[in-house]
């Protein structure tokens, strides 16, 4: 897209990226933002890592853009003079956009390729230690539910950690099953857990008769003075879906990167037994930040392929050891297929890549 | 009797043949040759597109008045990008 931009610009065509919901959180250490404020810093977030000029619009909290425009993660339009749509693509493509641009406004007097341009790399913008605190095992196939940050108070402080709750389909429906609690600390406020302190603690607060078990819990004691990693919790549930929402109190200590501030924070959120429609699925699905993950810039160039490619993907596991090795693959594929979903480099595909591409089977 | 079967084969092939004609004539959609994006660039390659086609603003029609943020946070309306041709990416960190 930017070689498209560098090209197409000098011609009066103008470039919008339209910042949206995350379609992964984690990835990258990116979470989803509670606000709008926090919204626009990963705004900015994105133009410093990406070191692009092109210039951002920001969607709604309630995502009416992404929602009006057809619901898709890295879609492409181009409009004329009058304001009229006369191209869209499901998936951006710029080699695609080149060719419109050229004929609807002439060829360009240059082609700058990617290799033209000194694009940063986005990296892990947590600087705290991670990787320390095990991850926990969830099932799979869990979508994320709507969580609700409750606010107390004019002068509070900012989320510094986000909750994500997840759920099975069945569970969304019935209210029987295990729940996913994840408690995320925000990069961008560049904060830790105070490990030399008590442990965060939650407690939960729901409708007579709802059960939860537990309804209270703490994380680990952890032997680093401070961490990054997520706090996380298997529940059990038996809840009334019509029962309304229940309520997570987390209580923690903040403290900056910076060490300009450690404070004692209680913060409440609500989970309302509902799919959260924009909460994206999480790709890494337990391997912690900061971990390379296959990066989706906007109108980027990697190709995401179809379900039944994918289904088909994970059919190849022909010794059925719960992994796909570069043998198992088609040769004439192999190295591309690594290349997007082989997140940890180990030259195959192990049990959480592949639940990566089931996430993006169930997402389509 | 083995000339009339021969026959019957011969007509029946015959048949099938002409009442395919017309539907191989069609130019299939998602083959069609040629540009694929300023007319009709909701076609060619795609991952998966169907929804996004049915869901969102047609080709033609004007982007929609609706509200969302400048990169200082200040509201304007998506129908406001016009004057000259513009391409829109969504995209996030993720």
């Amino acid at each position: 897209m930017e070689t498209v931009y560098r090209d197409y610009s000098p011609k009066g065509v103008k470039f919008y990226y339209v910042y949206k919901a995350l379609a992964h959180p984690e990835t990258n250490g990116y979470i989803t933002p509670f606000t709008i404020e926090e919204r626009l810093q990963h705004v900015q977030e994105a133009k410093k890592k990406l070191g692009t000029d092109i210039t951002w619009l920001c969607d709604t909290m309630d995502n009416d853009v992404k929602h009006t425009m057809g619901d898709a993660p890295n879609s492409e339009f181009i409009i004329d003079p009058d304001g009229k749509i006369v191209a869209k693509r499901f998936w951006s493509d710029p080699d695609q956009l080149r060719l419109d641009l050229s004929e609807l406004v002439g060829e360009s007097e240059q082609v700058t390729k990617t290799s033209d341009l000194n694009m940063p790399r986005l990296r892990a913008p947590q600087k705290t230690v991670t990787g320390v605190v095990p991850r926990i095992s969830a099932p799979g196939g869990l979508q994320p539910l709507i969580v609700e940050p409750v606010k107390s108070g004019d002068e509070e402080a900012p989320f510094y950690v986000k909750l994500r709750v997840e759920a099975a389909p069945d569970v969304i429906g019935e209210g029987k099953g295990q729940i996913y609690l994840g408690f995320f600390l925000d990069p961008i406020h560049a904060v830790h857990w105070n490990n030399q302190v008590d442990p965060p603690r939650y407690e939960i607060t729901a409708a007579d008769g709802q059960m939860i078990e537990p309804a209270g819990g703490t994380g680990p004691k952890v032997d680093v003075d401070a961490d990054a990693d997520p706090r996380e919790f298997l529940l059990t549930v038996d809840l009334d879906p019509d029962a309304g929402p229940f309520e997570v109190t987390l209580h923690y200590f903040a403290c900056d990167d910076a060490e300009t501030f450690c404070l004692p924070v209680s913060q409440k959120y609500l989970v309302h037994l509902e799919r959260d429609r924009d909460g994206g699925s999480r790709r890494s699905g337990g391997s912690g930040r900061g971990q390379r993950q296959p990066l989706r810039t906007p109108g980027g160039r990697a190709r995401t392929p179809g379900p039944t490619f994918l289904r088909s993907l994970l059919a190849a596991d022909s010794n059925e050891d719960g992994q796909i090795t570069k043998d198992e693959l088609p040769s004439r594929m192999a190295e591309r297929i690594l290349a997007r979903y082989d997140t940890n480099e180990n030259g195959k595909l192990d049990k959480e890549e592949l639940d990566t591409i089931r996430s993006v089977i169930d997402d389509r | 009797m083995r000339w009339k079967t021969m026959l019957i084969v011969l007509l029946a092939i015959g048949w099938v043949g002409f009442a395919t004609l017309p539907t191989m004539a069609q130019p299939n959609r998602n083959q069609q040759g040629g540009r694929r994006g300023a007319q009709g660039g909701q076609e060619g390659r795609r991952p998966s597109g169907g929804r996004f086609d049915l869901r969102g603003p047609e080709v033609g029609t004007a982007l929609p008045d609706i509200q969302l943020y400048d990169e200082q946070g200040e509201q304007i309306s998506l129908a406001s990008i016009k004057g000259s041709y513009s391409v829109i990416v969504f995209g996030c960190l993720t």
